[in-house]
């Protein structure tokens, strides 16, 4: 019986043994801790010792700032974008640690609050329209309870701003080298996976998942750091507001928008932070989840309705 | 549009009930559009149920069994607007839907002078007495706004709960620049108004031919579109318009209207824009909304119509 249990040891120590070898084999040959300006070209900010990426369109009008949601680049407002850019001035960020900004943590909403309002400071933008996109949401909502006069209104789009409880603490120590950074490689490698996350995303309107659309996604995954910046993010789960912090909204105009066939975040869900918001609540036709992608007319429009 | 005479659809109808010997009857001239404008038409399999108020023969639809749902049509559209709303609304619940006088299948008095903001109201008011309606969830749409609510301020008992749809009520001002323009073309055109095609310009996403057909077939005729023709006149354009002062008493008992109320817009009316829609969540104590349908204009009916019924039902439970 004791030979037995020592065999079945031995042999799961083996094991373990070659399956740290061969994940640290792959960590070293596979594709990853690229230095972000090789990814994309620019432009970039310094912000608080970070280097922040955005993109931007228009030159005059009245100021708007695109905030992306979990694993977004602010590529997701290319259509927007030019589209809001005939009469404002637009800004989209890329969020760390997605897309093309600096892997610097911490990974929070405070974090993330004080990143834009110095992205504001350093581009020189006053009292702008905020447009949160999924997780962006909670930023959005979290600027107006911050600076309700600093801001000319939000648009919550495809995003209830309500935290989800989150991964339970100890999950950041499973995130462990070289396992965590094998699977996180293959993962994102893998365009399976890519496929099948951006297909629900879309809805059935989207852009056709190409390799070069699946690039656009993949791409920010091999940023330097990006590995360790999500298990760094992990336990903080979804990170948002209560019900009750979005009823202190005050002062700020308020547009909900949201896809019709978003099964991401329910439309359930966006009539009811609208509800507590008073704001109006717009429903895209054909769009998903990434509804600025799919209805990029519908959602300009939505912001326009606050951004004037 | 084809133009049939209409000597023999013109019937004289008498409006009142008999009045004393000593006074001599009177009667109203009044169009009734031939049954056969309405065969075949899309989506639109309905029975017509007929009811005789004041001497004039008003056409409702009528489906489904359970509490009530009535849904009023405005400017310049009938029963035919709520075709696809219907049949969802009436699986576990009854859905009556009139024509207004001067629209769809009912009678239509051929002298513009014949309409007005009461006679409307008492139309509806006579349908909800006839079919002993109550516990209602009334939807208004355009025109149908005025009426509705009305109805719900001024029968408190018999309305349970309100869906408000790009309408307005008395502000003693022009709805909008578009809507300015619409009048004058309506006082340009006169009888030769194209209903189907102001219908189909007031979507955002078009209407087939057929479905503008249906709009058009009330009306074979000039003096068939007296009542399409009355209506921009009797919005309250001015604080002195004969029709302000009803309407700004709805307007302001509304602000006490404390039941449950929905407020659903076209993104992209241009007549009655969504902020007006927003002023109507103000307005009322107990109003959810505005719930903005993109890809939707004045008639969401025609250009969201699952969207609509979708967010009826849910909000009707």
């Amino acid at each position: 019986m004791r030979r037995w249990a020592k065999r079945i040891g031995l042999g799961l120590l083996a094991f373990v043994a070659a399956l740290t070898v061969s994940a640290a084999i792959y960590d070293g040959v596979s594709r990853g801790g690229l230095p972000a300006d090789t990814l994309y070209a620019g432009p970039y900010v310094q912000v608080d010792g970070r280097s922040l990426a955005y993109r931007r369109w228009g030159d005059h009008g009245s100021p708007i700032v695109l905030i992306g949601g979990f694993l977004e680049a602010s590529d997701v407002w290319r259509s927007v974008g030019p589209l809001l850019g005939r009469t404002h001035r637009v800004f989209a960020l890329d969020l760390p640690p997605f897309g093309y900004s600096e892997r610097k943590g911490p990974y929070t909403l405070d974090a993330w609050l004080d990143e834009v309002e110095g992205f504001e400071r350093a581009l020189g933008i006053v009292r702008p329209t905020l447009v949160g996109h999924s997780l962006g949401a909670a930023v959005a909502v979290g600027e107006a309870l911050r600076h309700p006069h600093g801001l000319r209104g939000i648009v919550l789009l495809d995003g209830d701003a309500l935290r989800e409880g989150g991964a339970p603490s100890w999950i950041g120590a499973l995130a462990v080298d070289p396992y965590f950074t094998a699977v996180y490689r293959m993962l994102t490698g893998w365009n399976w996976v890519f496929r099948r996350g951006l297909s629900s995303a879309y809805g059935a309107y989207g852009p056709k998942l190409t390799q070069a659309e699946l690039d656009r996604w993949q791409r920010p995954f091999y940023v330097a750091g990006t590995a360790a910046a999500f298990a760094q993010m992990l336990p903080h789960g979804i990170q948002g507001y209560a019900l009750a912090d979005l009823r202190r909204v005050k002062g700020v105009p308020v547009v909900v928008a949201w896809g019709e066939h978003d099964t991401t975040d329910s439309v359930q869900a966006g009539r009811t932070t609208a509800k507590a918001l008073h704001a109006p609540f717009v429903l895209l036709p054909r769009a998903a989840h990434l509804s600025m992608l799919v209805d990029p007319g519908g959602v300009a429009r939505a912001v326009e309705r606050v951004a004037g | 549009m084809g133009r049939s005479p209409s000597g023999p659809f013109l019937s004289r109808l008498r409006r009142c009930p008999p009045p004393p010997s000593a006074v001599r009857p009177r009667t109203i001239e009044a169009f009734r559009t031939p049954d056969e404008r309405f065969a075949g038409l899309p989506d639109y399999p309905f029975a017509p149920h007929w009811l005789e108020l004041d001497g004039l023969r008003l056409h409702y639809v009528d489906e489904g069994a359970g509490d009530p749902v009535l849904l009023l049509h405005g400017e310049p559209t009938w029963s035919f607007l709520w075709r696809r709303v219907i049949p969802p609304l009436a699986a576990g619940r009854r859905v009556v839907a009139p024509d207004l006088v001067g629209f769809g299948r009912s009678d239509k008095p051929t002298d513009a002078g014949w309409y007005s903001y009461d006679r409307h109201v008492a139309t509806i008011e006579g349908v909800v007495r006839e079919l002993g309606l109550s516990r209602l969830t009334v939807v208004v749409h355009d025109w149908g706004g005025p009426i509705g609510l009305r109805l719900a301020v001024e029968h408190e008992d018999l309305v349970e709960r309100l869906v408000i749809l790009d309408t307005g009520i008395g502000a003693g001002s022009a709805p909008s620049e578009t809507w300015l323009r619409f009048r004058a073309v309506v006082r340009e055109l006169g009888g030769e108004l194209d209903i189907g095609r102001l219908v189909a310009a007031g979507t955002a996403q078009g209407l087939t031919d057929d479905v503008r057909a249906a709009y058009d077939a009330p009306f074979p005729t000039p003096e068939s579109k007296a009542g399409a023709l009355a209506f921009p006149e009797l919005v309250p354009t001015e604080p002195e318009h004969p029709t302000a002062a009803a309407m700004l008493r709805v307007r302001d008992a509304l602000q006490h209207w404390r039941k449950p109320a929905l407020v659903v817009w076209g993104a992209e009316d241009a007549v009655l824009p969504p902020r007006v829609a927003e002023r109507f969540v103000e307005l009322l104590p107990n109003a959810q909304g505005p719930l903005l349908l993109e890809g939707a204009s004045h008639f969401l009916q025609e250009d969201r119509p699952d969207e609509l019924a979708a967010a009826i039902l849910e909000f009707a439970g």
